[in-house]
């Protein structure tokens, strides 16, 4: 295969591939939201006899990040609610009793641990309310959702670590297909630096827009908006993604020497 | 100007050639002859910089052959063809220019001369071998060397062809390029060294 026509073809397969992972990954994503959208199905349940107490950890509440939605029914509501549904409105022991106030608390978070330190904290605070959730249920959700997250990260890895080889390959192929052009060249006469000029700028086209586009929108769709802040900063603090950037670079310059050495 | 000061030529750890002192002047067309394996060849592409297993010095015009732009300064046309076959063979002259090469009056009375079509549909594998070796010298032509490098001259063309080189070669030394050939010595008589036990004889 001539070296131009190879790279012709491992150009748009290159990003073909990537174009897919970030299509899995983005529905990843997805996919990912509906554990939330679960989640949420499975408020905690407050009750208690006092509105205010209600009110104070409503209060307490509103600014946590962790909470979706706070719903608030009181006794009356629910009263009228459930003589209405079981059609009770001419039951004594109905109307007779007082039942709690009642607080519907919807959660968005992403960790497990916040979820059960916000039943702690209700506890603690409001010993006197009684609270009721399915323990059960999120346990067995998150741990679903623990086991999703790292089956992406594998597939992160080995996707990573796959368009890396495709690249040195590539390298490897268009040098192996190119070197009787440039036997030739050299030996006539021609401008000796230019291979390795044309070497640098034909992959430095494919490491800057295939390999660095590319982790850039994997760093994107991996937190979202993560890109907002600062990016330098994000990616020193994650080594994995420092050294994805930098080990195509250190690539090029060791494929560079050892070209310029073979001539 | 060229000078070759101390040198040894090696062929693996054998010496097979030593030159105490050697000066080229421009326009100067020098032949080395000797018999097979004495390193004609091999100190030819040298002096190209495409051998390096040698000790010693080897300046043209203030160059040494270490500087990156030596080579720039030599042309040499080598046994084997070193011409891109699918090309055409305006593209292999004009190969090393940024632009493609014009035709202009010149280079269409060089290919008049040596025969070689020069429509555009034509590539270099459709060339005889002497046609191959002549859009080489054309090539070389003009690229202006200091130095031009032939190996094995001789080899390659027929008695009508030779007229056309000649002629191009005298033009090549009036603008001062140095020509260095082997061979067997047909085509010029101006200054003749022989190869001999390892060493270089005047003729």
């Amino acid at each position: 295969m001539k070296a131009k026509s190879h790279l012709i073809i491992l150009l748009p397969l290159y990003f073909l591939l990537f174009l897919t992972i970030f299509w899995l990954i983005n529905k990843s994503y997805i996919y990912e939201d509906k554990y939330y959208l679960n989640l949420q199905k499975m408020p905690i349940l407050v009750y208690s006899q006092s509105i205010t107490k209600i009110n104070s950890l409503n209060d307490n509440l509103s600014s946590e990040p962790s909470v979706s939605n706070i719903e608030i029914r009181t006794n009356d509501t629910l009263k009228s609610n459930l003589i209405e549904k079981y059609k009770l409105q001419n039951d004594d022991l109905m109307k007779k009793s007082t039942l709690p106030h009642l607080m519907i608390i919807s959660l968005k978070s992403k960790e497990k641990d916040s979820y059960f330190s916000l039943i702690q904290r209700i506890r603690t605070d409001y010993s006197d309310f009684l609270l009721d959730y399915n323990a059960q249920g999120i346990e067995e959700l998150f741990n679903s959702l623990e086991n999703f997250k790292l089956m992406r990260k594998t597939f992160l890895l080995i996707i990573s670590a796959l368009s890396f080889l495709i690249v040195i390959f590539a390298q490897l192929f268009f040098e192996k297909s190119n070197m009787d052009y440039w036997n030739i060249y050299t030996r006539a006469g021609g401008d000796r630096a230019k291979r390795s000029k044309s070497f640098l700028k034909k992959f430095s086209i494919l490491y800057i827009f295939g390999v660095i586009l590319s982790f850039l929108t994997i760093l994107f769709l991996h937190d979202k908006m993560a890109l907002k802040g600062n990016l330098l900063l994000y990616i020193t603090k994650k080594p994995i993604y420092m050294a994805a950037l930098t080990l195509p670079f250190v690539i090029n310059i060791f494929s560079f020497m050892m070209t310029k050495r073979m001539k | 100007m060229l000078e070759i000061n101390k040198f040894e030529l090696a062929n693996h750890s054998e010496i097979i050639l030593e030159i105490e002192n050697l000066i080229v002047n421009a326009g100067e067309f020098i032949y080395f002859l000797g018999a097979n394996s004495t390193g004609k060849s091999l100190l030819l592409s040298t002096l190209a910089a495409c051998y390096h297993n040698f000790n010693g010095s080897i300046v043209l015009n203030k160059k040494h052959i270490s500087d990156k732009n030596y080579n720039k300064l030599v042309r040499i046309i080598h046994n084997d063809n070193l011409v891109f076959p699918n090309q055409s063979i305006l593209d292999n002259i004009g190969f090393n220019d940024k632009n493609k090469i014009e035709l202009n009056d010149e280079l269409i009375d060089l290919l008049l001369q040596f025969k070689i079509p020069f429509e555009s549909k034509i590539n270099c594998s459709f060339l005889s071998q002497s046609e191959i070796k002549c859009v080489e010298l054309i090539r070389a032509y003009t690229q202006k060397p200091m130095m031009l490098i032939f190996d094995d001259l001789d080899n390659y063309f027929d008695s009508q062809q030779f007229e056309s080189i000649y002629k191009l070669l005298v033009k090549m030394k009036k603008q001062g390029t140095i020509i260095i050939s082997s061979g067997k010595s047909e085509f010029n008589k101006e200054k003749q060294y022989i190869i001999e036990n390892k060493g270089l004889l005047l003729k």
